[in-house]
């Protein structure tokens, strides 16, 4: 038989092999030079997002940096209802230690003359526990009756009991009825500071106003501040939200109290003839409406047609303001009222 | 600026975790190979082009078929698909007209047999690896997106730990991520233009052989006479 032929084959080697192996490298030499370029161009503009990132960073630190002021500021701004009750139970502790030397002054005259006339100890120990147990009672009850009453009353049984030593009772009266007279000038003494205490605190008010409001512009510069940062200052905003909430309560308070002042002033109508800048407490009690359910006078400004007219001014203004913060409201308000303000 | 040196694309494919590397090293791998194949294809198909076009110049010029298949046999080294294909039809002719007892239908079948047997072989030389460029452009998107996909787990996973969500802790482990996306789809767009241009050439070139094959039988058949 004939000899097969070789198979014409199409040639094995390839002679694109080469170029485009060096082709194919170049391509990928081209890419990664490409990404490499192209990543670092689209790379730099996120990157100056990412320092506004930083730089917004220090920013709520600078921001909290008033935090703290705020937070001291609180416990200041608390006491601000306080201190209204504040001057009546400061006013009235010091007459007890005021009339406490007249009290003790009182017995000393009466065991002089009394054991010499009449041992009698009956009497003696009565009118001293009368005494004593009555002026405590007296700065707690600040009318200027009661504690010549109670003086009255040791003297009358002092009379019923010892008649005879009138003279001695003489004296005892009029060294009795002298301390009253001192009383009551103490009592104006104590009326007078009130004025005096309550300037200082609508100072300590309006220094609290300006903190306020200077930590209100403090507030505002960072909240401008923190308007530029992104998302990261989100945490600090949140504090800071906080801060505000708890300053705002702070604000809230001084403008309830503003703004229930101010209501009841623009009801009211001064009776003619009132002298000096005399202050009346009064106590407001109210329904969560604002009602006014019920007003008593806590401490009177000494012209009962003022206080009638400022008692007629707090119910004529009866739905009260509500407080911005709904946690502020309290049923018993305090409401010092003065008819001229400084 | 430590930022955006984090973000540098060497960075990012450095730092990415082991299975996306790997799936990166894959996939430039086979981004290599498929524009290797797609540059050997180009020559290829370039040369076969215009070496079908030189001999179909050459066959239809009217020479001597015989001389053509002598040039055909002594350069085979520079010799085009066509005219191996000749080449193998006009052997397998001049071989059977020698046997006296042979019917002409038969000689003409056994060239055309010859010449499909070199036809198929031609065509499997011109079409290899263009598989290889079909399987590039289908699956290396889906690799990069599997190798996305996981750098997005494994960062979304290191973001739980976090417990502050921010763009910062994601936008690293993401963009790692989708390096992966990106080596894929680089390798798989040429990939895919590749193998549909070259497809369409090779059909070309094939139907091309295809009528010289007819053409050629219908030469030899008239020479039987």
């Amino acid at each position: 038989m004939e000899a097969v032929e070789p198979i014409i084959r199409p040639p094995q080697e390839d002679p694109a092999k080469w170029p485009s192996l060096a082709l194919a490298a170049t391509v990928h030499a081209l890419l990664i030079g490409a990404l490499f370029l192209g990543v670092q161009w689209k790379s730099k503009p996120p990157s100056a997002v990412e320092v506004e990132v930083w730089r917004s960073a220090p920013t709520p630190i600078a921001a909290s940096q008033p935090e703290p002021k705020p937070e001291p500021s609180q416990p200041e701004a608390k006491p601000e209802p306080r201190p209204e009750p504040r001057p009546t139970p400061k006013a009235e502790p010091k007459p007890p230690t005021k009339p406490a030397p007249v009290a003790e002054s009182r017995p000393e005259p009466k065991p002089e003359p009394k054991p010499e006339p009449k041992p009698p100890a009956k009497a003696v120990p009565k009118p001293e526990p009368k005494v004593e147990a009555k002026p405590p009672v007296k700065p707690d009850i600040p009318l200027k009756e009661p504690p010549r009453k109670a003086e009255a009353k040791p003297k009358e049984t002092a009379k019923k009991e010892e008649p005879k030593p009138k003279e001695a009772l003489r004296k005892e009266e009029t060294k009795a009825k002298e301390p009253p007279a001192k009383e009551s000038t103490r009592k104006d003494d104590v009326r007078k500071p009130e004025p005096e205490r309550r300037p200082d605190f609508s100072d300590q008010l309006a220094r609290e106003q300006k903190e306020l409001q200077q930590n209100k512009a403090e507030q505002k510069a960072a909240q401008d501040r923190r308007s530029r940062a992104d998302a990261e200052a989100r945490l600090s905003r949140q504090l800071q939200a906080e801060q505000a909430a708890a300053a705002e309560n702070k604000r809230g308070l001084a403008e309830y109290i503003d703004k229930v002042r101010g209501k009841i002033r623009g009801n009211i109508s001064l009776p003619p003839g009132i002298q000096g800048n005399p202050q009346a407490v009064f106590e407001v009690t109210q329904l969560p409406t604002g009602e006014v359910l019920d007003v008593k006078v806590r401490r009177s400004s000494g012209n009962p047609a003022l206080d009638a007219a400022v008692e007629r001014a707090i119910r004529k203004s009866s739905p009260l303001p509500k407080p911005a913060q709904p946690e502020l409201f309290s049923r018993v308000l305090s409401i010092p009222y003065k008819p001229h303000d400084d | 600026m430590n930022v955006a040196q984090d973000l540098s694309i060497l960075h990012l494919i450095l730092n990415a975790s082991a299975v996306v590397q790997a799936v990166m090293l894959l996939l430039a791998g086979v981004s290599f190979m498929s524009w290797y194949y797609i540059f050997r294809k180009w020559f290829t198909v370039k040369a076969a082009r215009a070496q079908t076009e030189q001999f179909e110049r050459d066959f239809w010029s009217g020479g001597d078929l015989n001389s053509l298949y002598q040039s055909a046999i002594n350069d085979r080294h520079s010799t085009g698909n066509m005219e191996r294909i000749f080449e193998a039809g006009f052997r397998e002719f001049t071989k059977l007209r020698s046997q006296k007892n042979l019917d002409p239908k038969d000689v003409i079948d056994g060239s055309r047999r010859a010449m499909r047997a070199t036809y198929q072989r031609e065509m499997d030389s011109i079409d290899s690896h263009l598989a290889f460029l079909a399987s590039v452009g289908s699956v290396s998107p889906y690799v990069g997106l599997f190798g996305t996909v996981w750098g997005i787990m494994h960062s979304f996973r290191g973001l739980s730990n976090v417990g502050q969500a921010t763009l910062a802790a994601v936008a690293p482990g993401i963009a790692e991520a989708l390096v992966a996306t990106a080596i894929g789809l680089f390798a798989a767009i040429p990939a895919v233009v590749a193998y549909n241009r070259f497809a369409h050439e090779i059909d070309r070139l094939s139907s091309r052989f295809e009528s010289f094959m007819e053409e050629f039988s219908n030469i030899l058949q008239r020479q039987m006479r």
